[in-house]
């Protein structure tokens, strides 16, 4: 036990704070860029480089290439060891189709859910996925991987380490420990509203860096609070998953009550039944939301017991122009097209949380907030890195005298964190951009390979960064910070250049037809190489006044 | 474990008053996380280990055992 609160909380800012603070950064790195993520994946797939279609017609586009899809293989694999007996050769019971787009895609991405009969739990089945032009129906190739919404956005949340659902609890641990941070950081600091104005860089390396931490976690506090909370909250079922354990007979009870109340059916009836117009039924759904002064676009298109008759088609209104997240569902009965259910206004609960899970995952539209939600999350990345910075400043000349490694341990984590982590983004970018359409039989999906190169990007760059971390055991830089920066500018400045070269949209093009996507993300890597490159040229010269100090003390010893 | 108690405590009591399900759920995750954070920072401040774990074990026990037997009357 500690000596006073002070103490208590001093203690678990630093010794938390620093072992979650590599996962905190990249999740707020990673965060950050999946405000973007369906830009990056325009950047990532140039035949997805057109403008943001609406959903398609359903009876036209939609119902051909649902009709066509088939369970993936990794789904297939997946449910292999939760059947009796072997598993189906075909699966002909849809359980459901779905069509979900935003305001910022131009494809659209469909998936379809097949029954497993001999499923030891008949909940469970196997999935299909697809992503299509909307104008034609035609399909993007499987192993296309979607860089932004496909893996950068998971990585933020689970880290893509999805064995046991690890991923989610280391993250959801380090949300936890980023509001202790906060919460502790303030106990620490006294004179909170100073630290709003101050920020001293010439002062010695320590104390403008301590200055920057207390500036940029003051600042940002709301910000950071709020997405570590409504982080965890999002993700509370699976954290505490009281409802599907402990109280699962009383969801049951909820489940049938709703289904009752709803006309909703919960199960198949297991009587074949037609498919009347979707397009009918989107129409009426929008017709409905027209008169209720809220016309709008469909987000999701969902369609349940596909080919019974208890069949139902759901119409979701996209979230374009409200915050809260939520769909404004029209139900129709999937046969007749017959109006089932409209959903009713929402409970005073239902408005809070929705508008909190909207504004932490911002469907709506507002390219400021966006940005500033960018901003805010690099903000977090300035104080974590910042912090760790500190802690090494703090102790290295300390631990030199003693002989201890601890500083130049957390030196090279903190380097392999914040440059080792643009190094890995950059790797994929450059990867997408140089393996070739189609690979070789016998090698992993292209999609696949592109996330093996990202990691491998990093762990040469934690590699590198232990390499050169001799120098922090005298008290002296790593100059791995400094050798990354150059690595990070250099790699940028390529993903700019080799977009150009391999799909022809210089920034001069995109910039001159404000396609703003891709000019954006071509935009903000010439940023980062070029504050790269200051800062690279900046810790050299320290590094020269830090040798130059060095020889006068030899000279003098 | 005082969290879980929690959550499942009030979930079930909201909605044995009336509250529909998902509401009480969604409230108690909102409310259970706060409780979540305050009882980690109160935990490194307790003077006394066993107060610590009389409160977070004893406490969320209680509240799981509960939960259990609203549960028990609502089904």
């Amino acid at each position: 036990m500690f000596q006073s609160f002070r103490h208590a909380m001093t203690w678990l800012h630093t010794w938390f704070g620093l072992a979650l603070g590599f996962v905190l950064m990249a999740c707020f790195f990673f965060g950050s860029l999946s405000v973007f993520d369906r830009e990056i994946d325009r950047w990532a797939i140039p035949a997805s480089r057109f403008a943001p279609q609406p959903m398609p017609s359903f009876d036209k586009v939609l119902r051909p290439v649902f009709e066509d899809m088939k369970p993936s293989q990794q789904s297939i694999e997946f449910m292999r060891d939760k059947v009796n007996g072997p598993m189906p050769e075909r699966f002909d019971t849809v359980r459901n189709w779905g069509a979900y787009t935003t305001h910022r895609d131009p494809m659209l991405s469909l998936f379809a859910g097949y029954v497993v009969p001999n499923a030891k739990n008949p909940d469970d089945g196997v999935r299909g996925n697809r992503t299509i032009d909307p104008r034609s129906g035609g399909a993007l190739p499987d192993d296309q991987l979607k860089v932004g919404s496909g893996f950068l956005y998971p990585l933020h949340y689970s880290l893509t380490f999805y064995w046991k659902g690890l991923g989610f609890w280391i993250v959801g641990f380090a949300a936890l420990m980023m509001l202790v941070a906060l919460v502790t950081g303030v106990v620490m600091h006294r004179k909170f509203f100073r630290e709003f104005f101050t920020f001293r860089p010439k002062k010695a390396v320590q104390r403008s860096v301590l200055d920057l931490h207390n500036m940029m976690g003051v600042l940002a506090l709301p910000f950071h609070f709020f997405f570590a909370f409504t982080g965890l909250v999002i993700f509370a079922g699976i954290y505490f998953p009281v409802s599907h354990t402990q109280l699962e007979p009383l969801h049951e009870l909820h489940e049938q009550h709703e289904a009752q109340t709803t006309g909703l059916p919960h199960d198949r009836a297991g009587v074949a039944a037609p498919l009347a117009s979707v397009d009918d039924m989107v129409r009426e759904a929008q017709r409905r939301w027209a008169a209720k002064g809220m016309a709008g676009e469909v987000g999701l298109l969902s369609l349940r017991h596909v080919g019974d008759a208890n069949g139902y088609v759901s119409v979701f209104r996209a979230g374009t122009d409200r915050i809260a997240l939520v769909g404004d569902g029209i139900h129709f009965k999937a046969s007749t097209g017959e109006v089932l259910r409209e959903d009713p206004p929402r409970t005073a609960v239902d408005s809070l949380n929705t508008f909190l899970t909207g504004l932490h995952l911002q469907h709506f539209r507002h390219w400021l907030l966006r940005c500033l939600y960018v901003l805010g999350g690099l903000m977090g990345c300035v104080c974590i890195a910042t912090g760790f910075i500190f802690f090494v400043e703090k102790r290295k000349k300390q631990h030199a005298k003693q002989g201890r490694q601890g500083s130049r341990i957390v030196d090279a984590l903190a380097v392999t964190t914040v440059t080792g982590m643009l190094i890995a983004t950059c790797t994929i970018l450059i990867a997408n951009r140089l393996l070739p359409a189609s690979l070789p039989s016998g090698w992993p999906p292209r999609g696949d390979l592109e996330q093996y190169l990202f990691w491998a990007g990093w762990v040469a760059a934690m590699a590198h960064a232990f390499w050169r971390s001799a120098p922090v055991a005298s008290g002296q830089p790593n100059p791995a910070w400094r050798e990354q920066c150059w690595a990070v500018a250099a790699m940028a400045a390529t993903a700019v250049g080799l977009n150009w070269i391999t799909t022809g949209d210089h920034l001069l093009k995109t910039v001159g037809e404000a396609y703003w996507p891709v000019a954006g993300v071509d935009l903000s890597l010439l940023v980062c190489a070029a504050l790269a490159v200051v800062a690279a040229r900046k810790l050299a010269l320290r590094a020269a006044a830090v040798g130059s100090v060095n020889r006068l003390e030899a000279a003098h010893a | 474990m005082l969290t879980w108690g929690f959550i499942a405590l009030a979930t079930a009591g909201m909605f044995a008053l009336g509250m529909e399900f998902h509401d009480a759920e969604h409230l108690s995750y909102l409310l259970g996380m706060l409780l979540y954070l305050t009882v980690f920072l109160w935990a490194f401040a307790a003077p006394r280990l066993s107060r610590v774990w009389l409160v977070l074990a004893g406490g969320g026990a209680l509240m799981a055992v509960l939960a259990s037997l609203l549960q028990s009357q609502l089904t």
